[in-house]
């Protein structure tokens, strides 16, 4: 597909994967973008309004969410999806703005640089509609111990220390560490079959 | 894997990491354990992205209908108006020019000290490469930065590359600040002044670091203040330098 020529490519709306899509917007191609806010914006939009609480707010981040995957164009399908790349903007974009509306909140460390490159090749996940995604994830919740369950919410969500996690649920905070870590271990066996 | 407890006590601390609850002591062991295996980073990618499904379990709620006729048109727009990027990309031609100019200044100041520490010219020289690197890349930003105030006399730019997760600072003429007092760096974002890493001046009123790239995301403008914390969440100090990008 020659994404420079002046003839925009046929991009077919249910069969490319992101990776597909993302290199048509990068191309320039806005009906792309249209694609990506079709499969994502729900996403986002949830994501943004759990975390700010503010329909106004969640719609601007959205918005900026999006503009800026349109103007940047640096998302890098060898470092990972573009529905974790969207979350964890996001994420962070929402828990920066909760933090300057001065609440006092940690950033959960964004991920380093020091994962390797791989090719991604599209895994049962990639190819499910945004409510199989849902289902599966909810389901893979749910199997967790609660106390974990809400630990991982809490510093998800709430973008809280563990210490602070510690504090509310007034648990030691090696007990909160061990939930978190845990949780974030059983989900991951919990969706293995999914995701890999 | 060499020792059968490793695996656990990897993963336990890749999820503390992706979490962002490892204690320093923990980090260096992970540190040490993926210098071992490196073989086990890209697992640290793979919780990375377990955890970002988080979202995709929360209630379903209705979009707001305009939001994506909305945000198509304001791409559309900028499609007419030419990229962004490009107008901006234009300047740093003529600015290579008087960044180099800044850089020369800059090091030429700091040669004295430098010559007293050999570890500070390497690490002198390692940054003037990466410096000289991002001033290769088209993709490089410079951005100019003014002083006022009680600064009125400091000038400088920082030099950002998209993707890049650092960005190079380069301060000229900076008072030097009593101590427990720290130049912050924010980059404003509609309107919000957003950290984006602190720095001091050197004896001679210059600064060169590496900061973390401000996160890219509509950035309008970048200040820089004097501050006493050395985390603060917002400015509290007076306000010593501005940009407008």
């Amino acid at each position: 597909m020659d994404l420079d020529s002046a003839d925009s490519s046929p991009i077919n709306e249910v069969l490319q994967t992101d990776a597909e899509v993302f290199r048509a917007l990068k191309g320039g191609e806005s009906k792309a973008l249209g694609i990506l806010y079709d499969r994502y914006a729900s996403l986002v939009y949830r994501l943004a309004l759990r975390i700010l609480a503010n329909p106004q707010e969640a719609e601007d981040l959205t918005q900026e969410i999006f503009l800026n995957l349109w103007r940047s164009g640096k998302y890098n399908p060898d470092r990972g999806s573009l529905s974790s790349f969207l979350t964890t903007m996001t994420r962070s974009r929402a828990i920066d703005k909760l933090r300057s509306r001065g609440t006092k909140l940690k950033f959960l460390q964004r991920w380093g640089q020091m994962m390797t490159a791989e090719t991604p090749s599209p895994t049962p996940f990639e190819v499910a509609s945004l409510s199989q995604r849902s289902q599966q994830v909810n389901s893979a919740l749910a199997q967790l111990p609660s106390s974990q369950r809400q630990v991982l919410e809490m510093a998800y969500y709430d973008g809280l220390s563990q210490s602070e996690i510690a504090k509310k649920l007034d648990t030691p905070l090696g007990t909160i560490k061990t939930w978190s870590r845990q949780g974030l271990l059983n989900l991951r066996k919990n969706l293995k079959d999914f995701i890999e | 894997m060499s020792s059968p407890e490793l695996p656990e006590k990897l993963e336990e601390l890749m999820a503390g990491y992706v979490l962002g609850n490892l204690s320093s002591e923990e980090a260096e062991q992970l540190q040490r354990l993926l210098a071992e295996h490196p073989e086990q980073a890209k697992e640290l990618n793979s919780l990375q992205e377990v955890l970002e499904l988080m979202p995709y379990a929360l209630p379903e709620v209705t979009l707001p209908q305009h939001l994506r006729q909305s945000i198509l048109e304001e791409a559309n727009v900028e499609i007419k108006q030419e990229s962004p990027r490009k107008q901006f990309s234009l300047p740093w031609r003529q600015m290579a020019g008087s960044i180099a100019a800044v850089l020369v200044v800059a090091l030429g100041w700091d040669n004295y000290n430098l010559r007293q520490n050999l570890t500070a010219v390497q690490t002198e020289v390692a940054r003037q490469k990466d410096v000289i690197a991002m001033l290769r890349n088209p993709d490089t930003h410079l951005v100019s930065l003014k002083g006022m105030d009680m600064a009125s006399a400091a000038t400088g730019r920082i030099v950002m590359t998209p993707g890049e997760p650092k960005s190079v600072l380069i301060l000229q003429n900076l008072p030097v600040l009593p101590e427990g007092k720290f130049y912050q760096l924010w980059s404003v974002v509609r309107g919000e002044k957003i950290p984006s890493g602190q720095f001091n001046a050197s004896e001679k009123g210059t600064v060169l670091v590496k900061l973390p790239t401000p996160s890219a995301l509509e950035v309008t403008g970048l200040v820089v203040t004097v501050e006493v914390s050395p985390v603060p969440q917002s400015p509290s100090g007076p306000m010593v330098m501005t940009s407008n990008l």
